[in-house]
């Protein structure tokens, strides 16, 4: 039975910002380090957290920039403290060399990106959904992320608990593409029960320190995590390292290792990866939307239904892994899709790339800095279907 | 149902504070509610604007072009919004801030001295916004007053409660003896 | 030289190298030697310096934590029998950070070059001294970007020749003691390898010293030495005993490091000075927020 701080925020009713749901739910997930720098529309993250952690014993810090904010980050959580840090746009540009230092060196941590519109500097206060490939290929070299794209308050409260869950389980950074409708949105949330939420804990190694030879034994997808100063003594490397984590470049080494990071979320996709399908049992046109655009395509959806048209909803939880195989599976039976984003053409390319060929596939890219309306979606919709 | 209520104001009115009250007032009565805010760019002294969309089905699209309600505390924002109002929508205004310069016959107005009600029940003036959430919970008559009352308790400062719960009866009962 | 030559090569620096570090296994991991660092290079003793102190401490060994970044400095805590974290350039200072406020019971040592701790992370530096964290860094300074081959860096002083300044460097480089004081650090030495013991000393210093400690190390590099009129392993050396000067109570401002062969290189342990650290300011703050509740 896990203990609950008494000043984590109560089961029951809320009306809150999606902002400041995303700072609760970490708190409930055992946050108990952030560390950020300012920027626009990720700030309240950041000042709730500065102002709850010490009520929790934690600890806050605003850092020189978003290199130090993610760098520290990933310390605290080397130490053993579930650790976070909140970005949008540049900071999340900035933190992408750490993305691969997490995935090398194995340690878990989340990243919070409530995605602006872009690119650059773009439009600090409008939203944005720009960032859907950054957050998996931003990073040089091969690695796996997990990343989730909330499009309601309660989600964006969920879904943070559940990227802390996983970046314990998976020894893996973990991004949450909020965006700046979602966390400026004032919205229902529902705190259940304590002993309703699930909490997951890194595994430590459960060996003596003295027997402890490989902590990065490749025999297992996901090695315990020994800490530091828990009395392992062991060396993480962000070189290529082999399984005692000494720096090595030999071939096998780099195989085994980069192949296992990789191979720890590919081999569990299934199992991570989420969507939500609305009237797609019957659909013969298959709306695709994520994030705030999917509560437009949403309602587009139940206007179209009321006038018989056969169209359905495929909204994608997890960017990353993306449900493929469900993709697969609907644009087998649809015979058009139309994709929805508010960038140019990014979760497009998953959809293409994992939707049967004969199936036309329609992109509706929005301007960035605005959720497109139903009313465009629907016009768009309209126009392919002919109706 | 759907209900949108919008309201505007100066920054520092308790613009935001009173769509809280009335969206967690909503929650509890069991509704779906959003509420999206809006600011002048200026930091400080500029007006702020709280739409709120409170349904007994799911909400999806968070955003407002026409308001059923509106609410306001300045000749600005009166001006700025007062075409946002539905065909036999409400507006609600403070009366001694602003003068309706224009009307419709299709819109109803209703006045509320909600600064001097303010400060004749709890003696402060900035309640003035838990007057104006009164009123329209009279109004709106989808809210039970003790839903907004509880709403009042969670949301704002502690040791403010009994001052922000009269004040809200006070601008309650002021709509209701100009309804009946 | 052929494939046996290199073996016999490598089991000699294997066999001295063990000599070397003899009695120091509990904290050196011997089982990777040889160490990366070229003939001539003064890591592998800051390396045996470090491990002595690590020792001495009083500290026990598996509350030490080493924290670098890339470099060939950047490699020594790695050959520590420590917790270790071999993370990016730039950034072990920010990683430091976060062990620390983390766990405060960790001695939390950043080993780092000049061009790792100074110029790429110097943001992440100054911002760390500023705050006093209670952690310890160690900056190497040896004049260059060792490990991609030579080039300048921020402290490469005015004149040298490096693989990036063919023609005598132009720029003005870092005077480190006082970077860190400006900054806000509250204990800054400066030594050499050659001053074993002062530097041991001054490691022991570091580690006793509650607020963010700066040692700057002025070590010999080969590479900076054969482009700069220290042809051989020994004239850099024979430079650090003819021209240091130990001066505790120099004036910071007067000590930056140049080519000029009248300049003497000052060295000392130049400054101490107790103020809170951000760790015990946090936890006052912690312990206020409890007794007095939350902010509304």
């Amino acid at each position: 039975m896990k203990s609950f701080h008494p000043r984590l925020l109560k089961p029951g009713r809320y009306f809150m910002q999606g902002n400041i749901a995303t700072a609760e739910a970490a708190l409930i997930a055992g946050c108990r380090f952030y560390a950020g720098y300012p920027i626009t529309p990720s700030n309240e993250i950041a000042e709730w957290m500065s102002r709850r952690l010490p009520e929790v014993g934690g600890v806050f810090i605003q850092m020189e920039d978003e290199i130090g904010s993610i760098v520290a980050v990933l310390g605290a959580s080397a130490a053993g403290v579930k650790a976070m840090t909140a970005t949008s746009g540049p900071g999340f540009s900035l933190m992408m060399e750490s993305v691969g230092l997490a995935s090398m060196m194995e340690i878990p941590a989340v990243i919070v990106n409530v995605m602006r519109a872009g690119p650059s500097t773009g439009i600090p206060t409008l939203v944005g959904q720009g960032d859907i490939m950054q957050a998996k290929w931003g990073s040089h070299g091969d690695y796996e992320i997990i990343a989730y794209l909330p499009s309601s308050v309660q989600e964006v409260f969920d879904m943070t608990i559940k990227a802390f869950n996983m970046a314990e389980k998976y020894r893996v950074l973990t991004i949450v593409l909020s965006d700046q409708v979602i966390g400026h949105m004032i919205g229902k949330l529902v705190v259940p029960d304590y002993e309703e939420i699930e909490i997951i804990d890194r595994e430590l190694p459960d060996v003596p320190p003295e027997k402890l030879v490989y902590p990065f034994d490749n025999s297992r997808l996901i090695p315990p995590m020994p800490i530091a100063g828990a009395g392992y003594r062991v060396n993480y490397d962000s070189l290529t390292h082999d399984e005692r984590g000494y720096p090595s470049v030999d071939r096998d080494v780099s195989f085994r290792l980069v192949s296992r990071l990789v191979r720890k979320i590919r081999e569990n996709e299934k199992a991570i990866a989420e969507w939500e399908e609305y009237y797609t049992d019957d659909a013969d046109i298959l709306l695709v939307a994520y994030g705030c655009t999917a509560r437009s395509a949403k309602e587009v959806v139940k206007k179209l239904r009321r006038e018989n048209i056969r169209i359905g909803l495929f909204r994608p939880k997890t960017a990353w892994p993306f449900p493929w195989w469900r993709m697969n599976e609907l644009s087998k039976r649809v015979s058009k899709i139309v994709v929805a984003e508010i960038n140019m053409g990014q979760m497009l390319h998953l959809v293409r790339e994992y939707s049967a060929r004969d199936v036309e596939i329609v992109h509706v890219p929005y301007a960035p800095g605005y959720m497109p309306p139903p009313s465009y979606i629907e016009n768009i919709v309209r126009g392919v279907y002919g109706a | 149902m759907i209900l949108r209520i919008r309201i505007g104001g100066l920054g520092g009115h308790g613009i935001l504070l009173a769509g809280r009250v009335l969206g967690t007032a909503a929650i509890y009565a069991g509704y779906d509610a959003i509420m999206t805010v809006a600011y002048s760019p200026e930091q400080r002294g500029g007006w702020s604007k709280a739409d709120l969309v409170i349904s007994d089905s799911e909400i999806d699209y968070p955003y407002i072009d026409e308001a059923d309600i509106l609410i306001v505390t300045t000749q600005e924002m009166f001006e700025r919004e007062f075409k946002s109002l539905v065909n036999n929508g409400y507006l609600i205004y403070e009366s001694s801030l602003v003068k309706p310069s224009q009307t419709s016959l299709n819109v109803r107005s209703i006045g509320i001295p909600a600064i001097s009600l303010a400060e004749k029940t709890v003696k402060r003036r900035i309640a003035m916004n838990m007057v104006l959430v009164g009123g329209v919970t009279a109004l709106s008559k989808i809210i039970d007053p003790k839903h907004v009352e509880e709403a009042i308790r969670s949301t704002v400062r502690k040791g403010t409660e009994e001052m922000n719960v009269k004040a809200m009866y006070a601008g309650y009962d002021y709509v209701r003896q100009l309804l009946y | 030289m052929s494939s046996s030559d290199r073996f016999r090569l490598r089991e000699f620096a294997v066999t001295s190298l063990t000599k070397y570090y003899e009695g120091l296994e509990q904290v050196i991991r011997t089982d990777r030697m040889p160490h990366i660092f070229c003939p001539g290079c003064g890591l592998g003793i800051i390396l045996k310096g470090l491990a002595e102190a690590i020792l001495k401490s009083g500290i026990p060994i598996n509350r030490h934590v080493g924290v670098s970044g890339i470099g060939c400095t950047g490699r020594l805590p790695g050959y520590l029998r420590i917790d270790a974290y071999h993370v990016t350039h730039g950034r072990a200072v920010a990683f430091a950070v976060g062990l620390k406020l983390a766990n405060p019971e960790l001695e939390v040592t950043v080993v780092g070059g000049d061009g790792d701790i100074v110029t790429i992370g110097g943001n992440h530096f100054i911002h760390a001294a500023r705050r006093n964290h209670d952690i310890n860094v160690i900056i190497v300074n040896n004049f260059i970007y060792g490990m991609t081959g030579g080039q300048y860096g921020a402290t490469t002083p005015t004149g040298s020749y490096t693989t990036t300044s063919p023609y005598g460097h132009v720029e003005y480089p870092f005077n480190i003691p006082l970077l860190a004081y400006a900054s806000g650090a509250t204990f800054i030495a400066r030594w050499t390898p050659i001053h074993y013991a002062q530097m041991v000393d001054a490691f022991l210093q570091m580690f006793e010293h509650k607020g963010f400690a700066v040692v700057e190390i002025i070590a010999p590099c080969v590479l900076y030495g054969e482009r700069n009129r220290f042809p051989s392993y020994t004239d850099m050396v024979k430079y650090f005993r003819d021209r240091c000067v130990i001066d505790h109570e120099a004036d910071l401002r007067k000590i930056g490091i140049s080519l000029d062969p009248k300049e003497p290189l000052v060295i000392g342990n130049f400054y101490k000075v107790r103020r809170k650290t951000y760790e015990e300011l946090y936890k006052e703050l912690i312990e206020r927020v409890s007794k007095e509740g939350a902010k509304e």
